[in-house]
């Protein structure tokens, strides 16, 4: 089976006028990029400005360069990469297990009616419960180490991806459905093949709402836990009154959101075309 | 016109085909009950009667009058109430490897090319080789898509989309091909070109010496035009209004369907299908 592979990266119009030509072509063919991009510069030079005129106490609020300062210092001296390895591990786990589990279960629970209808009470009151709320119960059940921290990024994860697929399933096209039982498709091939896919553009939504409250969930269960990762750096620096270094640390986390957002939205463009018109 | 139990019209010789019987419609009885109300409303009553072995059989009748029900207990998609359908002598459980159904709307997986929507039956039946692959872009050259092998059903039109479902049921080489109006939804041209295409297809391909085909429609041309045999459904609940055999000679060409021979027939199909009407249609030109 193949899903689609058509690319369809927005066309930079590249001119033979020199980079200023070039430049100006980009900003017209990417309006909304552009606008955003000046948005976070008016507010970088704000905050700069304040810092600079005196507005604001440096030591309190930190400024743009310093928070560059740190950053280079940061990774050059290689202090980042504990921190951001842990969360990464935490939200890597945490993810590949909810991936794992989530999708197969959204999908039966789809298709199973009595299953369905016994679970989505229970998945619609634990999905309207703040799941921080369970932080200290995963703590007293599997103590402070870092599979308390897996497990609440996991229970941060797990329902809006199950919900949606499930969501998904339940809204299949019953033609697909006669389709494969015509062709006497099997149960596997009818997940796999007919299932999985129709369902994709669901799943990658439930994917995008996961990731984002995996990374609360991890930073989250690190204030917590204090066991290391972007969560507890952060907090630490802020308790030592280095803004610069917490504001470092912050804008990482901003970072890696952004390239998780930006991975899923890559993969929707790629696989699911076909729904979109 | 009484229904003609066809067991015993056996010496009537068909023109393609043998004489063994390959499905047999035993006092079949379909309906649905309501999931609201409970209430049981039929769809198809006492339908009777036997199709031979390489017979293109179509039903004709009424919108709503039960013919995709009917097809879809052959498909074995819909289970009948009371009777009996067999093929082959065996009767149907459910959807065969034997049997494949060209639905009314093309119903294409539209993750899927063209290639792969053909493929996926094969697949299905655990059946791709490489020699059913090249199968499958023979029958989609056949059908008249090999440019378009690696499009997306959002890319074609409904012409196109029509023959990549005829092209995915013909792939596994059908002993019984179901049609339900796969032509309904197109413009009359294209609907031509297509049942054309059939005709030609129906003949061309590769689909060993038994090949029978049920196809659906209300359009009275389609159905003398593409038919060995025509069966009449009475208006809901299905009953077998008349059973008529096409005898218009094979290669029909379009240009066919100004001959007066067919215009007989067509005329023969409308004055039973308004037979049950309080006000029937006249069939002047019958006597012509
Ligand atoms: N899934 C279903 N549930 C209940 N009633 C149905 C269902 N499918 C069809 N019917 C009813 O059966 C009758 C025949 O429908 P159908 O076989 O689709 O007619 P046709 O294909 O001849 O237009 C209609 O009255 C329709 O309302
Ligand atoms: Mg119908």
């Amino acid at each position: 089976m193949s899903l689609a592979t058509s690319d369809r990266a927005p066309s930079t119009t590249e001119s033979d006028d020199g980079p200023s030509r070039g430049i100006v072509n980009w900003i017209r063919n990417h309006t909304k990029t552009a606008y955003g991009v000046l948005g976070v510069a008016t507010v970088l030079i704000l905050w700069q400005l304040t810092a600079v005129t005196g507005l604001v106490n440096v030591t309190i609020a930190s400024d743009p360069t310093r928070v560059i300062a740190a950053e280079i210092s940061l990774f050059s001296s290689g202090q980042i990469w504990g921190p951001l390895g842990g969360t990464a591990i935490e939200v890597g786990w945490g993810m590949l297990i909810t991936l794992v589990v989530s999708i197969p279960l959204g999908l039966i629970l789809g298709r199973v009616r009595a299953l369905y209808d016994m679970t989505e009470p229970i998945i619609n009151i634990l999905n309207s419960v703040p799941y921080v709320l369970f932080l200290p119960v995963i703590i007293f059940w599997f103590g402070i180490g870092v599979q308390s921290r897996i497990l609440l990024v996991i229970w941060a994860a797990t329902l809006p991806l199950i919900i949606n697929t499930t969501a998904g399933v339940r809204n299949l096209n019953s033609d697909y459905i006669r389709v494969a039982r015509m062709c006497c498709a099997g149960r596997w091939t009818f997940y796999r093949s007919v299932l999985f896919p129709a369902t994709l553009p669901y799943i990658l939504t439930g994917i995008r709402l996961s990731i984002a409250r995996a990374l609360v969930g991890a930073i989250v269960a690190e204030f917590f836990l204090s066991g290391g990762g972007l969560g507890y750096f952060v907090q630490t620096a802020t308790s030592n009154f280095d803004m610069n270094e917490a504001m470092a640390g912050i804008l990482i986390m901003a970072v890696v959101a952004v390239v998780l957002t930006r991975l899923i939205g890559r993969l929707e463009r790629r696989y699911t075309h076909w729904s979109q018109g | 016109m009484e229904i003609r139990g066809l067991e015993e019209s056996l010496p009537e010789a068909p023109l393609s085909g043998s004489d063994t019987v390959y499905v047999e419609s035993d006092h079949v009885s379909i309906g649905y009950r309501s999931k609201r109300t409970g209430i049981y409303k039929p769809a198809c009553s006492d339908l009777n009667f036997n199709i031979k072995r390489g017979e293109f059989v179509v039903i004709i009748g009424s919108s709503g009058c039960g013919k995709t029900t009917f097809l879809e207990a052959v498909a074995g998609l819909v289970p009948v109430t009371r009777g009996e359908i067999r093929i082959g002598g065996h009767a149907i459980k459910g959807p065969g490897k034997e049997r494949s159904l060209v639905f009314q709307s093309p119903s294409l997986f539209p993750w899927r090319n063209v290639r792969d929507n053909v493929l996926f039956s094969l697949q299905a039946q655990r059946n791709l080789t490489p020699e059913t692959k090249a199968r499958a872009e023979d029958l989609i050259a056949l059908v008249g898509l090999k440019d378009v092998m690696e499009s997306y059903p959002h890319e074609l039109s409904g012409g196109m989309k029509q023959r990549v479902n005829l092209a995915r049921a013909l792939v596994t080489q059908p002993q019984l091909l179901l049609l339900d109006e796969p032509f309904g939804a197109l413009d009359a041209q294209t609907r031509e070109m297509m049942q054309h295409e059939l005709v030609r297809i129906w003949q061309a391909a590769d689909l060993g010496e038994a090949r029978n085909a049920i196809f659906i429609t209300h359009d009275v041309e389609e159905a003398v035009f593409l038919a060995d045999r025509i069966l009449v459904f009475s208006k809901s609940p299905a009953s077998l209004a008349a059973d008529i055999r096409v005898e218009l000679p094979r290669p029909r060409l379009p240009a066919h369907k100004r001959s007066p021979e067919f215009l007989k027939f067509q005329d023969l199909v409308l004055s039973y299908l308004y037979q049950g009407d309080s006000n029937p249609r006249e069939s002047a030109e019958d006597s012509r």
